[in-house]
């Protein structure tokens, strides 16, 4: 039986939700905080852009072939899960999306680094802000995943 | 097919664009307008949701809903979710139906929070035969 589509969310999709999937794939080991160049190996850490708001991005399946996804939803990701709820519905697949806000996990650090590297185009000043932001914020984001996979793989 | 009208804070160009492509009409009159179901402002409860507003001739389905901001975001969303289920991007056409002035919806909200309804609607209806030309360019 197909499983759900778990969808990990934040503001801009490039770093706590690409972290969480990462996490949630097993890409990322949940116990031990990674270093600089095994976050900087996520194809889309760092990277995401303006445009690729809202599109979501594939990161494999979990041991309860869930499929996970990361997805930059702005400030209206609430609003988003909402919205694509009520699209999944009118398409026959109720039910099948399980959304996931990681902004609560997200360091001042990891904000101010994300605004200069991705807003501002600032990547030299902002990367190494966010990498070592998101070290930190990333003990919550493990523990974030762990209810998430207890709450679907029950 | 579905179709769905996409406001941003706001239920008058949704509403009125969806009734055009219902009844296949490029000059609605007023009194159809204010008519209308959802030609009403905006309430933060309808951000998000998706109301269904009938179907066409060709028995394809027609929504309106509204959104609180960034539009592309839903929109891209919406086409990304269809990939992801293996469907057509037709499936789903999100036509855009957005304020030339965003503050106008808060100005409906006011009018209604104040018990001036009727006046919020024929503002809104004058902001929709304002853009009259641009609706019909959208649903046709």
């Amino acid at each position: 039986m197909a499983g759900k589509k778990i969808i990990y969310h934040c503001y801009g999709g490039a770093h706590s939700s690409v972290v969480a999937a990462a996490i949630h794939t097993g890409k990322l080991d949940a116990q031990k905080v990674p270093a600089a160049d095994e976050l900087l190996s996520l194809t889309l850490f760092d990277r995401q852009t303006q445009a690729g708001h809202g599109q979501l991005h594939f990161f494999g399946f979990d041991e309860g072939n869930n499929e996970i996804y990361s997805v930059g939803c702005r400030n209206v990701g609430g609003m988003m899960e909402k919205f694509l709820t009520e699209i999944a519905q009118i398409l026959g697949f109720a039910g099948d999306l399980f959304f996931v806000d990681t902004l609560h996990c997200v360091s001042v650090p990891m904000r101010i680094g994300g605004y200069l590297s991705r807003r501002l185009g600032l990547v030299a000043l902002g990367r190494p802000l966010v990498v070592e932001g998101t070290r930190a914020a990333y003990p919550r984001l493990a523990a974030l995943v762990q209810q998430v996979k207890a709450q679907v793989l029950t | 097919m579905n179709y769905l009208y996409l406001g941003v804070r706001d239920l008058y160009l949704p509403a009125a664009a969806a009734y055009m492509h219902l009844k296949a009409k490029t000059r609605p009159e007023e009194q159809e307008l204010l008519a209308l179901p959802y030609f009403r402002p905006a309430r933060k409860a309808d951000e998000g949701r998706l109301y269904r507003f009938g179907r066409d001739a060709n028995n394809h389905t027609v929504y309106i809903a509204c959104v609180p901001d960034h539009p592309d975001v839903f929109i891209k969303g919406v086409q990304s979710l269809l990939t992801i289920y293996g469907l057509s991007p037709s499936q789903i056409k999100v036509v855009p139906c957005l304020l030339e002035n965003l503050q106008l919806a808060g100005i409906f909200r006011l009018l209604t929070k104040i018990g001036l309804g009727s006046i919020a609607d024929n503002l809104g209806s004058r902001v929709v035969f304002n853009r009259l030309d641009d609706l019909a360019r959208l649903v046709f």
